[in-house]
């Protein structure tokens, strides 16, 4: 599975995604709940030296992660400033960029299909019947399988359309692309029926 | 059972892969993507459970760290912003955009799948949006609102785009609008 | 189960059709069609929209017929769809829509999982059936990289991992070279399972050991495989060449 995870690996790539999820829960809890405007600030600074300490490229790419939420952030900040909440808009924006570059140093260490594999095993522990839990993985398979599938009859549909139109083809191309998905769905579904029984 | 599965699925690759498409940018300046379309496209053409359960596999991959989001982002940071309260609106508004279309005698026709995508697809996830702001960003609803309104002419012409696809889908595949 | 892709020379399949009739959208296309085949290697020919997609499809139990019975080796492949997908393997057309899974070992492990095996169990399976069709690098390869040849023959291995008795191929060549056709037609004979194979190409099917042409809802010729395609062959040439004909 492609994603966001860094081909770098790092020490943290190691640590079962498992541990990861729950350290994450707990640690974003833990900042929001801190009640002191400062706690978020200190956070992010944790997950910054973290990231450093597992190599300067890879805080570098947790600071990339972070460009869009600190306009977000700054946005809250300021807006809860000129309401005259100082104090607020330095913990609100703080907690954010917090939990956020915290979450993200999950997902650049942890590949999708490991993090999977964990909610499998809690979901088969909260005795979800595996008739459900197979349904998801072959529904995370197959929207894997086809959406480089589903792209590229985009392109096809654009240069169908190019060949025949001088306009751009723009958003004229959902209409035959929906419909392609939709009969590509249901000849996916003979090709199931014909591989396997699901129950 | 089957055909359920990859209709799911497939219209979860569908919403991915229009979020690669290239934005609009109206006069305002605040850009739209087909992304948000593809979620109202889930209600009308699959119908409110189908539709709904498309969008939660789609959100459930952002989640697992697939950069699928209009943007390239992804990854579970996506979900601790003041946006967050979109992303549920998404699931819900899905549901009630089938919900809607359903109570039409056909549930594509342009009219059903412009009242579905209206309401759901824009009402319902409007006001997740704004609730999700309020909390997230401390801030009043009414304030919340403020921030809300600039996307809605958007929205209003995704939701024509929208009913136009749906009721151009049925006119090639009629025996959909009976088996949602 | 889990001992997948044996070829079983030894029991050989029987396929029965009762008084069958199936229609597709209000149009009728069959109407009481029994036929009682026991492949070997079994040549289905006939002109485009003559009904033999759907009857391989029935045979697979991929769809139920309105009305008569169809039954491999006694079972109804439509209701027993465990039975059927563990006997039944189906190559389709078109590998872009078989192919359900984004790597070549998730593809080939799905049909020995959903048959109940671990996913070690059904890794060993695909591991085995790569070695034996002659490309084990392929196993992490992303199914979307593969040529279309490739897929072809992928398409060929995921019918496989089950095991089955019968192979059912729809136009599986359609659209290959030369060179690409001929070797998944000698993989195919070394395979040694009982074949159904619906084929525009009747020079492909001059070694069936029985030949079905059908036409208008019903089997139309039915016999060895050179009589048949030959009377095929000189009807087809005796047609019009106007649009109409289509
Ligand atoms: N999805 C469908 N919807 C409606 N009618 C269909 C569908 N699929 C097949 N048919 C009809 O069923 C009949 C039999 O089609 P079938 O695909 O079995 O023919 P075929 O012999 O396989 O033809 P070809 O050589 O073109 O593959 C045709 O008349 C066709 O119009
Ligand atoms: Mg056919």
């Amino acid at each position: 599975m492609i994603g966001a995870l860094s081909a770098r690996p790092t020490a943290l790539h190691r640590v079962s995604a498992g541990v990861k999820l729950v350290v994450l829960c707990v640690f974003c809890t833990g900042v929001s709940m801190a009640g002191w405007p400062g706690a978020g600030w200190v956070g992010l600074a944790c997950v910054l030296l973290g990231g450093l300490a597992l190599g300067p490229w890879f805080a570098g790419l947790i600071l990339r992660d972070l460009k869009g939420p600190a306009f977000i952030a700054a946005l809250i900040f300021g807006f809860q400033w000129v309401a005259g909440r100082f104090d607020l808009g330095v913990s609100l924006a703080g907690t954010l960029l917090a939990c956020i570059s915290a979450a993200m140093m999950l997902s650049r260490t942890t590949s999708p299909a490991e993090l999977l594999d964990v909610i499998d095993g809690w979901l088969a522990r909260l005795r979800l019947p595996r008739k459900y839990r197979q349904r998801l993985a072959l529904a995370i398979a197959l929207t894997l399988r086809f959406i480089p599938a589903i792209s590229g009859r985009a392109d096809v549909l654009r240069l169908a359309h190019l060949a025949r139109s001088p306009k751009r083809a723009g958003w004229r191309l959902v209409t035959p692309l929906a419909i392609g998905t939709l009969d590509e769905a249901d000849q996916a579904a003979d090709a199931l029926r014909a591989r396997a029984h699901i129950e | 059972m089957e055909k359920h599965l990859t209709r799911i699925a497939l219209f979860a690759a569908l919403i991915a892969a229009l979020g690669l498409l290239p934005k609009l940018t109206l006069t305002s300046g605040i850009p739209i993507t087909a992304q948000s379309m593809g979620i109202m496209l889930a209600g009308t053409i699959l119908g409110a459970r189908n539709g709904a359960l498309s969008v939660l596999l789609f959100l459930f991959l952002v989640a697992l760290g697939l950069p699928l989001l209009a943007g390239g982002r992804g990854g579970l940071g996506v979900f601790f912003g003041p946006t967050l309260g979109y992303l549920i609106g998404f699931a819900i508004g899905a549901y009630v955009t089938g919900l809607v279309a359903e109570r039409f005698t056909n549930r594509m026709s342009f009219v059903a799948a412009l009242s579905g995508a209206v309401v759901g697809g824009i009402v319902v996830v409007t006001i997740c949006g704004i609730i999700g702001m309020a909390v997230m960003m401390d801030v009043s609803l009414v304030t919340a609102t403020g921030f809300a309104l600039p996307f809605i002419p958007g929205d209003l012409i995704k939701a024509g785009i929208t009913a136009a696809i749906t009721a151009a889908f049925w006119k090639a595949r009629p025996s959909l609008a009976n088996a949602a | 189960m889990i001992e997948a892709a044996r070829p079983s020379e030894t029991s050989p399949v029987r396929v029965t059709l009762e008084d069958v009739s199936l229609a597709i959208d209000g149009r009728q296309v069959f109407e009481r069609l029994s036929l009682d085949l026991t492949p070997g290697h079994v040549g289905l020919i006939g002109r485009n929209g003559a009904g033999k997609s759907q009857l391989l499809r029935m045979i697979a139990g991929l769809v139920t017929p309105d009305s008569g019975q169809v039954r491999v080796d006694g079972f109804d492949p439509a209701k027993d769809r465990r039975r059927a997908t563990a006997t039944i393997g189906f190559v389709f057309q078109n590998p872009d829509h078989a192919l359900l899974f984004p790597t070549v070992i998730e593809e080939l492990s799905f049909g020995p999982k959903a048959q109940g095996a671990t996913k070690a169990q059904a890794e060993q399976v695909a591991d085995d059936l790569l070695v034996r069709f002659g490309v084990p690098a392929w196993r992490d390869r992303l199914v979307h990289s593969l040529s279309q040849g490739q897929k072809h023959l992928l398409g060929l291995m995921a019918a496989c991992t089950n095991g089955p008795k019968l192979l059912i191929l729809d136009e599986v060549f359609a659209g290959l070279d030369l060179p690409t056709s001929r070797s998944l037609r000698h993989i195919l004979n070394g395979l040694g399972m009982a074949r159904i194979e619906a084929n525009h190409d009747l020079a492909a099917l001059a070694g069936c050991d029985r030949v079905l042409r059908i036409a208008g809802g019903a089997v139309g010729d039915d016999g060895a495989a050179d009589p048949v395609i030959a009377r095929y062959m000189s009807e087809m040439e005796a047609l019009p060449l106007a649009p109409g004909a289509l």
